[in-house]
């Protein structure tokens, strides 16, 4: 009987690995203090979904283009930019400062004056990331919200969203 | 006696430059996957993330693929540094290659913000980090094969 050929039989064999993978990533998951769901679900779509024109209560809510624009054009909301530092620099909404998971404490212990001035003004904070799945923003936010500060709005587009559009950015330090 | 001696010879493999060299690359390899494969292993919403990113892949399957896919790699290159499962782990690891290449390549086709998530996390995407991941990916692929071409050569 004729041997199958070597590829075939390698190609066979890492399926065969590959089940055996999947089978115990997701046993190990079933395990993990925060296991992933078995379908995916962008990092900020657990949150309250604000309309165009809705009020914001406090915790966290996501926005979208139109609600964020209107905050940053008019400078309604204190903007918070999730991203790694280097990114920041490269280009971020205006008037944003940084505010990184990676960066967490010295950037905080940073950005905590005009946290607590824009509090006081009853002005939100608009945290903001690369996109919809980058999970920075997410992350900042429960933090932030651990640290009890009220109103927290995640701009889920992002960046590449805002500079796909065309619209104003910042740049440099 | 001597057909037999030569047939012998054809399959058996002779230390030489080629030896280390096959050797350094499953070392790389090994070295690369495994750390790869734990990164994303630690971070599997991180990677479930950047696989998102490229929309390549319903959403059903992508939590699936995010879990799958370290261990996958980590036993990859585990297997690389294995005389019985060289070849298994070397085709493994051109296949995983070649697939970040094509899903790379099509993410810059189409203007996607994607970030590879190889070693880990949904970091801002830029072009040029995407052709250093491409350019990577190549080298990885050329190695792996090379690897997997060479294996049938070592004594069974």
């Amino acid at each position: 009987m004729r041997k199958p050929p070597r590829y075939l039989r390698d190609g066979v064999l890492s399926v065969g690995l590959l089940v055996f993978s999947i089978g115990i990533g997701l046993g190990i998951n079933s395990v993990r203090p925060e296991p992933l769901p078995f379908s995916y679900q962008a990092p900020a779509s657990g949150f309250h979904r604000l309309e165009n024109g809705q009020s914001w209560n406090p915790g966290i809510s996501v926005v979208d283009i139109a609600t964020a624009r209107t905050l940053v054009e008019q400078r309604a909301a204190l903007v918070l930019d999730a991203r790694p530092d280097l990114f920041f620099k490269f280009g971020r909404l205006p008037g944003a400062i940084n505010l990184s998971p990676k960066n967490f404490v010295t950037d905080y212990e940073n950005c905590l004056p005009k946290i607590t001035e824009a509090e006081a003004m009853g002005v939100p904070l608009l945290l903001y990331c690369a996109h919809e799945h980058c999970e920075d923003a997410s992350k900042v936010s429960r933090e932030l919200e651990k640290k009890r500060h009220q109103v927290i709005l995640i701009y889920e587009g992002g960046y590449d969203e805002w500079e796909r559009l065309g619209l104003k950015v910042e740049k440099g330090t | 006696m001597d057909e037999v001696l030569k047939s012998r010879a054809v399959v058996e493999y002779k230390p030489g430059a080629h030896h280390w060299l096959l050797w350094s690359f499953r070392l790389v390899l090994a070295i690369t996957f495994v750390w790869a494969g734990v990164v994303k292993f630690v971070d599997p919403a991180g990677f479930a993330g950047s696989l998102a990113a490229f929309k390549m892949f319903h959403e059903a399957w992508i939590n699936v693929v995010a879990l799958g896919l370290p261990p996958f790699e980590i036993l990859a290159g585990l297997l690389v540094l294995t005389r019985r499962g060289l070849e298994v782990g070397s085709f493994s690891l051109v296949v995983t290659s070649t697939a970040f290449l094509i899903a790379l390549l099509s993410g810059l086709a189409r203007g996607l913000p994607v970030d590879c998530g190889c070693f880990g996390g949904t970091g801002p995407s830029t072009p040029l980090k995407v052709w250093i991941a491409v350019a990577r990916d190549a080298v990885l692929i050329g190695m792996a094969g090379w690897v997997y071409w060479r294996s049938h050569s070592i004594v069974e």
